[in-house]
């Protein structure tokens, strides 16, 4: 299911730029598009954060537009792994890598999105949570990787960090537009990328695009970055410090 | 209230993990154990990713094990002759066992790995300790004194014989070593002391006398589980010292109160109640692994 899927998207980007190239409406207006932050630090008592994503919409005729917001997150190498039964134990068996999976993936719009867009543009501009492109690394021939793309996407929304369904997109006044994306604790760290666009009759007619940096922040970053820099320095560091607090327990409860 | 763990990139409850050190340093305190064996898994139930578990533990048994050795050391309950023996083959076991836990997390199965050791190693000593304190309570009821513990084996015949006046031995230097070195390597691989392997070791295979074991094998520990995190933290990165130091200062508290309590009680039901817990935990992890999974599907980052 998943093999082949590098040609048909290469296959769907020839067939919508001709498609743009003829009706020549390939430069979609600007949508103007901005969130309520665009640094979230991860400290100590971090448990989770929101942002909000605000726009205004372009089409002022009668007819209105729809919109369809995507926000994904750094980008992941990913490996998922099946079980199965090997002499009596659940062992890992078989595995299936996918490259450049986005670490954090969630949509918002204002109706169903297959109702909204084609499949092939939903497919193309990765709208939609079963649209993610899944890249896999050395797929064999004529093995069934469908099974594993379900697995990844399953196991991302019960962590938190994909979401099944799109979020609402509500109104605060006429053409003004908001949307709350959440994030769990075990959010990746990284560069966030917020992609919006307006639909008029199946057509994208503007899109808009803003960023969000999510950082580990203070003590915090500075010890995994220590821990990722200088790995060596960092476990003496941790050697040093368990001799020390350890003798330090030992003095404390002695006199006690 | 929720605390940020840098390198396990989760957070966790504060007051679960303290609880979790106060319980495991309570039970370390009135067994006189490290209590890694314990804390391992439970990390791992709690949700704390096994990498992350077995390297941090090591991290917190070095700093447990320091108040328990600096105790015995001032008593003069140590070997340092046979401690060094220990130590050297103890290092070079933890390096071979990080190298192994590297290969195995490469290749995905590290997980399942560790698990299989602790349902053998604990179920091993689980049964053994229940067994032989259920035969001394039955022995006390029928009013009968135990027999002499010490006595010689055929690793007692092995070449380069070396004395350790301290334990009172004449052995050969490979039987310390080799034990060294295979507690060494299930150290750095489960994240634990050792000491439930290294003390029953002590006394029934090189013969040495309970007085300085428990010294002897704190000695150990120390050096073994610092090299341990060390190259843990060096070649996988996955030493959390903001986990180890929460947990360090539930286990220094709760083994406080563990060892005066243990004091009071008799060593028999003591021993009794800590198979039955070891047991417990063993029986919890083989069920893990014999038990369809609800999903057989696990995903990860790719490593390495």
């Amino acid at each position: 299911m998943i093999r082949g899927w590098n040609s048909k998207r290469q296959k769907l980007v020839s067939y919508v730029l001709i498609q743009l190239l003829i009706t020549g409406s390939c430069l979609a207006s600007e949508l103007p598009v901005d969130l309520s932050k665009h640094n979230i630090a991860i400290q100590s008592s971090f448990t989770g954060s929101t942002v909000v994503l605000f726009g205004v919409q372009t089409a002022t005729d009668d007819a209105g537009s729809n919109i369809v917001a995507v926000l994904s997150g750094p980008l992941q190498n990913l490996v998922v792994r099946k079980k199965r039964k090997t002499v009596g134990i659940w062992l890992n068996r078989s595995e299936a890598v996918f490259e450049n999976i986005p670490g954090y993936y969630a949509v918002a719009s204002t109706g169903p999105i297959h109702k909204l867009l084609e499949r092939e543009v939903l497919l193309l501009y990765q709208i939609g949570v079963n649209n993610v492109a899944l890249d896999l690394a050395g797929a064999i021939e004529g093995r069934d990787y469908g099974p594993y793309r379900e697995a990844l996407i399953r196991h991302k929304v019960q962590q938190g960090l994909y979401f099944a369904e799109p979020a609402a997109v509500d109104f605060v006044q006429a053409g003004l537009f908001r949307v709350h994306f959440t994030f769990p604790s075990n959010v990746p760290p990284g560069t966030y990328r917020a992609r919006v666009y307006e639909i008029q009759k199946g057509k994208i007619i503007s899109e808009g695009v803003t960023e969000l940096s999510i950082r580990k922040a203070g003590l915090e970053e500075r010890i995994y970055q220590t821990a990722q820099d200088s790995p060596w320095l960092y476990g003496i560091l941790a050697v040093v410090l368990a001799l020390l607090s350890g003798w330090l327990a030992g003095a404390v409860f002695r006199r006690t | 209230m929720e605390i940020y763990l840098p390198i396990a990139e989760i957070s966790m409850n504060i007051v679960l993990l303290l609880g979790l050190g106060l319980v495991v340093g309570f039970l370390s305190g009135m067994f006189g154990t490290g209590g890694g064996f314990l804390m391992t898994p439970l990390l791992i139930f709690i949700g704390v990713p096994p990498p992350v578990a077995v390297a941090t533990e090591a991290n917190q048994i070095t700093a447990a094990s320091v108040s328990g050795f600096l105790a015995h050391w001032r008593r003069g309950n140590v070997d340092l002759r046979m401690g060094a023996v220990l130590v050297v083959s103890g290092v070079i076991g933890s390096g071979m066992g990080v190298l192994l836990f590297r290969k195995l997390r490469q290749i995905g199965q590290i997980d399942e790995f560790i698990s299989i050791l602790f349902v053998v190693f604990l179920g091993a000593v689980g049964i053994l300790m229940a067994a032989e304190s259920g035969r001394s309570i039955i022995r006390r009821w029928k009013g009968r004194s135990p027999g002499r513990m010490h006595a010689h084996y055929w690793v007692h015949g092995l070449p380069f014989k070396m004395r350790f006046r301290k334990s009172k031995l004449y052995i050969s230097v490979l039987v310390p070593a080799g034990i060294g070195l295979f507690v060494g390597v299930l150290s750095a691989v489960m994240g634990v002391g050792g000491g439930f392997i290294m003390i029953p070791a002590m006394i029934y295979i090189l013969g040495m006398p309970t007085s300085i074991v428990v010294g002897t094998s704190l000695f150990q520990i120390i050096f073994v589980t610092a090299n341990s995190t060390l190259l843990h933290a060096g070649t996988n990165q996955t030493v959390d010292i903001i986990l180890a130091l929460v947990l360090l200062l539930g286990a220094v508290v709760g083994a406080q109160f563990g060892s005066r309590l243990g004091a009071r009680l008799r060593g028999e039901e003591l021993r009794i109640l800590l198979a039955i817990l070891v047991l417990l935990v063993c029986a919890k992890l083989a069920h893990d692994l014999l038990v369809a999974p609800l999903d057989p599907y696990s995903l990860s980052l790719v490593f390495g």
